[in-house]
């Protein structure tokens, strides 16, 4: 069985896997394999076809970094909506002390702080991000 | 040993391997990977795809931040009046800060449930066995409120807790259906006396109304009877008086003395006639010849009444 073969053998399976996982690395190497099948059908050996297979890898995997499914956006977890559900969600708030209150939310009673530069009176605040469990509301 | 060309670049095509495994990293929805950069925190990856520096970043913590429900191991708590209780609930809480769940304690998980539990022990102590049933709810609320504030740190909220299961001793449970059924018997006693003294007081009244109903409908009876009595002697008195004023009115005629002797004669002779005919004892006057002087008698009785009626006559 020629090289090629092989390689676009191992590519399938891999894109296969690739399939049942979701993890997404697995295309990259997959990426890499077939580039390795290119190789070894423009009659290049087998150790050419590893380091392409390689080099196509890593490169991909720099590219998919620069795409833009990466998530590049590093934000703070902990104000990331897409992290805490709770994240942009309201909270009525009928008194404050010194800053903090305790209210009831999801049916459980929640500690709130007030973020900086949001004045201390009843009404309702939407969440803007959570610290250990407290609730930091504006 | 020579090291080939082929060896090398099979070295390279594996390191390319594991470098694009640890770089790539998927992260499902609700859920949260803590990156560690040289064993210090860096940063806590979120939902979709993140690259990662490989070698240098590692993955410490995943974290799921899904709502867990957790199951308390039962436990046996002393009521606040010394009864065993074996007590067992479910816990609900969620992940809300992954880097405090990563580093404020080893084991959030190991850490709530024994809270749970030991704070449960205490509230439990400080109630009475009949109340732990009814309070629930403040049970609840108890045990949520002092995980929270130990657990500010954690990055762990707890947002219920629910007891499933309690249960008293065998003993206890005996005396308490023993006294669930006593007091569905005495209710059951007090019950039927109560209908049957509503009974007797519905019979009494009711011979009482009907005794009264009688007597008053015989009250009504007699009075009915004695106004027609005394409606009827009213009517013969009337019908007497009536009658004697006639014949008075006809004996005042000429003629009148000798019609009523004749009249009285005829009956003397008739009563007679009828006493021989309806009776076989035969009754004979002591002086059956002297008729002249029995019809003389009777004359003389009438004349009599005549005589006293002209003088009471006024004039």
């Amino acid at each position: 069985m020629a090289d090629w073969i092989m390689w676009l053998i191992a590519a399938g399976v891999l894109v296969a896997l690739e399939l049942f996982s979701g993890t997404f690395y697995l295309l990259m190497v997959a990426v890499g394999a077939l580039a390795g099948a290119l190789l070894a059908f423009l009659r290049v050996d087998l150790p050419g076809q590893m380091l392409a297979a390689a080099l196509v890898g890593i490169v991909a995997t720099v590219l998919l970094r620069r795409s833009r499914y990466a998530r590049t956006a590093r934000g703070e977890a902990g104000s990331d909506p897409n992290v805490n559900l709770d994240i942009g969600q309201t909270v009525q708030v009928t008194h404050w002390e010194h800053g903090a209150a305790r209210v009831m939310y999801r049916g459980a009673l929640w500690d709130v702080e007030l973020a900086p530069g949001a004045v201390a009176q009843a009404g309702i605040f939407t969440i803007r991000a959570v610290r250990g469990s407290t609730l930091i509301v504006s | 040993m020579d090291i080939t060309f082929g060896g090398v670049t099979l070295v390279i095509l594996l390191v390319a391997l594991v470098f694009v495994f640890k770089t790539i990293n998927v992260v499902p929805q609700q859920h949260a990977w803590v990156v560690e950069r040289l064993g210090k925190y860096h940063a806590t990856l979120g939902p979709g795809l993140n690259i990662v520096v490989p070698f240098i970043d590692r993955i410490a913590y995943k974290h799921i931040l899904k709502e867990i429900p957790l199951d308390v191991p039962s436990q046996v708590c002393i009521t606040k009046d010394n009864t065993q209780l074996q007590v067992d609930g479910i816990l609900y809480f969620q992940v809300t800060d992954a880097m405090r769940a990563s580093y404020g304690s080893s084991n959030y998980v190991a850490a709530i449930t024994q809270l749970a539990q030991t704070t449960l022990r205490s509230v439990i102590g400080r109630m009475e066995l009949d109340k732990t049933f009814e309070e629930r709810d403040q049970i609840n609320t108890s045990v949520v409120n002092a995980i929270d504030e130990s657990a500010a740190n954690w990055g762990v909220k707890v947002l219920r807790y629910e007891i499933k299961d309690l249960t008293p001793p065998a003993d206890i449970l005996h005396a308490m259906q023993a006294q669930i059924t006593a007091e569905r018997g005495k209710r059951a006693l007090i019950a039927a006396s109560e209908g049957r003294k509503q009974e007797q007081i519905n019979i009494a009244t009711g011979e009482r109304e009907a005794s009264i109903a009688r007597s008053e409908g015989e009250k009504q009876a007699a009075i009915n009877r004695a106004q027609g009595e005394a409606a009827a002697i009213t009517a013969i008195a009337d019908a007497t008086a009536g009658a004697l004023r006639q014949v008075g009115a006809a004996i005042e005629q000429p003629g009148g003395s000798e019609a009523v002797n004749l009249r009285v004669a005829e009956q003397y002779v008739d009563a007679f006639a009828r006493l021989a005919k309806t009776n076989n004892t035969l009754i004979v006057p002591a002086n059956l010849g002297d008729m002249s002087s029995l019809i003389a008698t009777a004359m003389q009785v009438a004349k009599t009444q005549k005589a006293e009626r002209t003088v009471v006559r006024p004039d």
